[in-house]
């Protein structure tokens, strides 16, 4: 090898490990930037009370251990609840062994028509983890006051009776049980995932 | 006088093509839907090639009870869902994006599974700048995106 062709072969390899450092090993030094507001909660998320899909009356706070994703909606949304439930399925796809340790809810902002049977019926059919909450309209009102949830039944045609405008957010309780993020429900499944990847 | 006469054939070959096209009716789709919902909302695409607005003004299909046509919104974090009385338009030379969190065809009473890869037949009527009244016929995909 002469001198020229070991002083190109240097600064190959020199450029080779730079694109290394600059592509591969930077990145998993940089902080996750997360695509959900973070919440620095001082006290743990309110634990209301309500009747769980499986039929007992369970509390927010009983989910230990595990990242909850919180998300209002109802059964008789057409469009954007299973638009957002399809997406939460691919993002707890993509977190292959962490998917355990995640537990989606959905809490009825409805509950003149979602008993627990329908909410497990229709949970189920997305991912058969996936559960649901519901209660009276008192107590629905209580925890959607408690997340910050907007909700009112608007007056619809003789066909559809009424709908409900409902606020679209998915909201992240830690391992630990306190509200971390709040992300719009159409983040996509690998925003979503990303994220709660790292709060695993 | 050249480019003047050549810009008058491009404007005659545009108005034929408009013309012969017409309507584009594109990428017919629902998601599949759970036994226990009673609704779900059909999207596609619809192109008016056509020099006249046209108007969708209602669905029929045996897979639903009833249809209506929608448009879901989102306000400060809130979804909202508007039924569109007066159709949807789809203005001259026009491409109108039926889509998740947008415009739909609400289907109410599912008469059908909403399985995937189930065919959904479906009568689009619309109403034309000249107020006459058309039927268009699709058939959309039940799949999940």
């Amino acid at each position: 090898m002469t001198a020229t062709r070991r002083y190109l072969f240097a600064v190959g390899a020199g450029l080779a490990l730079a694109a290394v450092a600059w592509f591969v090993v930077l990145p998993r030094f940089q902080p996750h930037a997360f695509t959900g507001t973070v919440i620095q909660s001082q006290t743990p998320a309110p634990g209301v009370e309500l009747l769980t899909s499986t039929g007992e009356r369970a509390s927010l706070s009983d989910f230990e251990d595990q990242v909850l994703v919180l998300y209002f909606g109802y059964t008789f949304c057409p469009d954007e609840c299973p638009t957002t439930l399809s997406g939460l399925k691919r993002a707890v796809d993509k977190l292959g062994g962490g998917a355990g340790d995640v537990q989606v809810i959905m809490v009825s902002v409805d509950p003149e028509r979602d008993s627990p049977e329908v909410l497990g019926e229709y949970l189920g059919y997305f991912d058969p983890s996936f559960i649901g909450m519901t209660g009276t309209p008192e107590e629905i009102a209580a925890v959607a006051a408690a997340y910050g949830v907007f909700h009112q039944a608007e007056e619809g045609t003789v066909d559809t009776g009424y709908l409900v405008s409902h606020t679209a957010r998915l909201m992240v309780i830690d391992r630990d049980g306190y509200l971390k993020l709040i992300m719009p429900a159409d983040a996509t499944p690998d925003q979503i995932a990303a994220d709660l990847d790292y709060l695993l | 006088m050249k480019p003047v006469l050549t810009a008058l054939l491009l404007f005659a070959a545009g108005c034929a093509d408009g013309d012969s096209a017409g309507l584009r009716l594109d990428d017919p789709w629902a998601r599949p839907s759970p036994p226990a919902a009673t609704t779900a909302a059909i999207y596609l695409t619809i192109g008016n090639e056509t020099e006249v607005a046209e108007t969708l003004v209602g669905v029929i299909t045996e897979a639903c009870r009833v249809t209506e046509l929608h448009a879901s919104s989102m306000d400060d974090g809130v979804m909202n869902m508007q039924q569109m009385e007066a159709g949807i338009e789809i203005p001259a030379s026009t491409t109108v994006v039926l889509q998740p969190g947008g415009m739909h065809i609400m289907c109410i009473d599912k008469m059908t599974d909403f399985a995937p890869n189930e065919l959904l037949h479906l009568e689009l009527e619309f109403v034309d700048g000249g107020g006459t009244r058309h039927t268009e016929s699709i058939t959309a995909v039940v799949e999940d995106r």
